[in-house]
């Protein structure tokens, strides 16, 4: 598999203006302002592979989506080199920009006011797509995403889920070899969110298209992703697996247990933190290293049913990682 | 793009037919004045009556040309540098400064460039070929300088992010060539009609169909076209790396 995207010492930096509150605050920000550089991006590295789907995850202002966009050329970064498909994104040249795709969740690039389907045809003319691969993908995305009967609607009609929908199929239209979805599920009801985790999984398997996702619903990370970069303040924090997120991350695992006798809270807490108690279920949280002991340990005090231990969920470690940055 | 405007304008009736209505009252309140001045005298600068006509008719035709295509095409590229829509813009394969001056074109203004046309031919006396080709070249010219003026002030936008009445400063402007450019004289004179030619826009191309060749004027045209064309375009790139978009 060759490299498709190379990311090195990306730095993006913005001078950023604070205004003190109130009144007083705006009359003096007329003749003083005070200004501290905001570091969006600061210095960081990664390759991806052709035909990888990436999570890019990270909490609010982590910086993921200043990176989709230096690498889609809208932003020109302080330092660093960057790479896709062989181009620096910021030349912006026709021939990258026909073979990637930018799509934004809960922004349109759609036609306010007129149907889908004008939106897809001047793309078709921008893209310089021949007709026939323009009938084929439109068909088949049209079909796939069931749109068929709202594609001659004005699109500020369409309820966000349509909307989303149209917005992907105009997105795809050229068949981008590479794909930037920030946080493309936002605001989407469970239903559609499903609809479109498997609509990428689907395009990523049968075109190879690389894609960087971002998104704040650890579902959509933990079906579609095998590889995950953690971002914070404009750091990378973590560039692997999402398994080994766990093994790293996770510093206790869950013993969840179905007593046969009632006890108190008390003496569970000998066995470990008690995070919920009530007769018959307990679930307790262990240090991973003696979770195998601290369960034999109950097994021996206490008159137990049922017994699991379990990683903790991935949406909680994150969280742990995002608050203790590591 | 142009049938994308056209889709856009008839899905609006009321609004197509409101701005149309309006385009024509302000042309007619203009010639209203002109005919009240002429009550006055019976020239405006050695420019009798009926040239003076056939330069509205070229003014109106210039104005409701650009007002048309570059108005709200300007207006909304100001307001996507603010709001972030810019982002769709520069992703696509198409030249972006092409893209953000003529997306949003509009035919409200056709009463009005229908009325600029009429009193041209009205006033128009009998012409070669050669001096209408001349005249649609210059037209060209002054179409694309109003254009870069505006284009230009437009893209100060990302240097102080929100300046909603930035694009306002070049349609204030329009009254410059309203009139013949010899009603300015002087130190004014030489600013309007050499380092800045603003007053030549509509006279110089009237100019020719009145059998007058101001070939000064139209090379002092075409030189202040591409000079500001260059300064345009460097500008606006160079302004690109200071966009910062908007957060997710």
């Amino acid at each position: 598999m060759s490299t498709v995207i190379s990311v090195k010492n990306l730095k993006k930096h913005y001078k950023v203006y604070k205004k003190e509150p109130g009144l007083s605050g705006s009359l003096k920000a007329l003749f003083s302002r005070t200004y501290e550089t905001v570091k969006a991006v600061d210095d960081i590295s990664f390759e991806i592979e052709q035909g990888e789907l990436i999570g890019f995850i990270g909490p609010n202002g982590a910086g993921k989506t200043t990176t989709l966009k230096v690498l889609s050329g809208l932003l020109y970064p302080t330092s660093g080199e960057v790479s896709v498909l062989g181009y620096n994104p910021w030349d912006r040249k026709p021939a990258f920009q026909k073979q990637f795709s930018l799509v934004m969740g809960q922004k349109n690039q759609l036609w306010w006011d007129l149907p889908a389907i004008e939106s897809f045809l001047l793309n078709k003319a921008i893209y310089e797509i021949p007709d026939k691969q323009y009938n084929d993908t439109v068909d088949k995305l049209v079909q796939l995403l069931d749109v068929k009967d709202v594609l001659k609607v004005q699109v500020r009609k369409l309820s966000l889920g349509q909307r989303m929908k149209c917005e992907l199929i105009a997105a795809l239209l050229h068949n981008p070899k590479v794909l930037f979805l920030d946080e493309p599920t936002i605001g989407l009801d469970v239903v559609m969110q499903k609809v479109m985790r498997d609509f990428i999984r689907d395009y990523n398997k049968e075109f190879g298209a690389t894609i960087i996702l971002t998104s704040h619903y650890m579902d959509d990370v933990k079906e579609l992703c095998k590889r995950v970069i953690i971002i914070d303040h404009g750091k990378k924090l973590f560039d692997g697996v999402l398994q080994n997120i766990i093994d790293k991350y996770a510093k206790n695992k869950i013993l969840s247990v179905v007593l046969s006798t009632e006890t108190t809270k008390k003496e569970l807490e000998k066995i470990g933190e008690v995070k919920s108690y009530d007769y018959p279920q307990a679930t307790i949280l262990v240090p991973r290293k003696e979770a195998s002991k601290r369960a034999a340990a109950l097994l021996e005090k206490f008159s137990v049913a049922d017994i699991n231990i379990e990683e903790p969920p991935i949406e909680a470690i994150i969280r742990d990682v995002f608050q203790n940055k590591g | 793009m142009m049938k994308i405007s056209i889709q856009r304008m008839v899905e609006y009736r009321t609004d197509f037919v409101l701005w149309s209505a309006i385009s024509l009252f302000w042309t007619l309140f203009a010639l209203l004045f002109y005919d009240i001045v002429f009550l006055q005298t019976p020239t405006i600068a050695g420019w009798s009556k009926p040239q003076v006509y056939l330069l509205i008719g070229v003014y109106m035709i210039v104005d409701s040309a650009t007002w048309g295509i570059f108005w709200r095409s300007i207006k909304t590229y100001v307001d996507s540098i603010f709001d972030g829509k810019l982002d769709f813009v520069l992703v696509q394969p198409i030249d972006s400064q092409f893209q953000l001056s003529v997306k949003y074109a509009s035919f409200t203004q056709v009463p009005r460039l229908c009325i600029g046309i009429f009193l041209a031919l009205k006033y128009l006396p009998p012409i070669s070929l050669f001096q209408f080709v001349i005249f649609l070249f210059l037209m060209v010219i002054v179409l694309l300088i109003i254009y870069l003026l505006w284009f230009l002030t437009a893209t100060i936008t990302f240097w102080v992010e929100k300046l909603e009445n930035i694009t306002e400063i070049v349609p204030s402007l329009r009254r410059i060539w309203n009139f013949p450019s010899d009603v300015y004289s002087g130190p004014l004179g030489t600013l309007l009609t050499v380092i800045l030619p603003l007053a030549l826009i509509s006279t110089t191309p009237t100019r020719f169909l009145l059998h007058d060749y101001a070939w000064n004027e139209v090379i002092t045209l075409v030189v202040f076209a591409t000079i500001l064309f260059i300064i345009t375009r460097l500008f606006f790139l160079y302004s690109l790396k200071r966009y910062s978009s908007v957060g997710s």
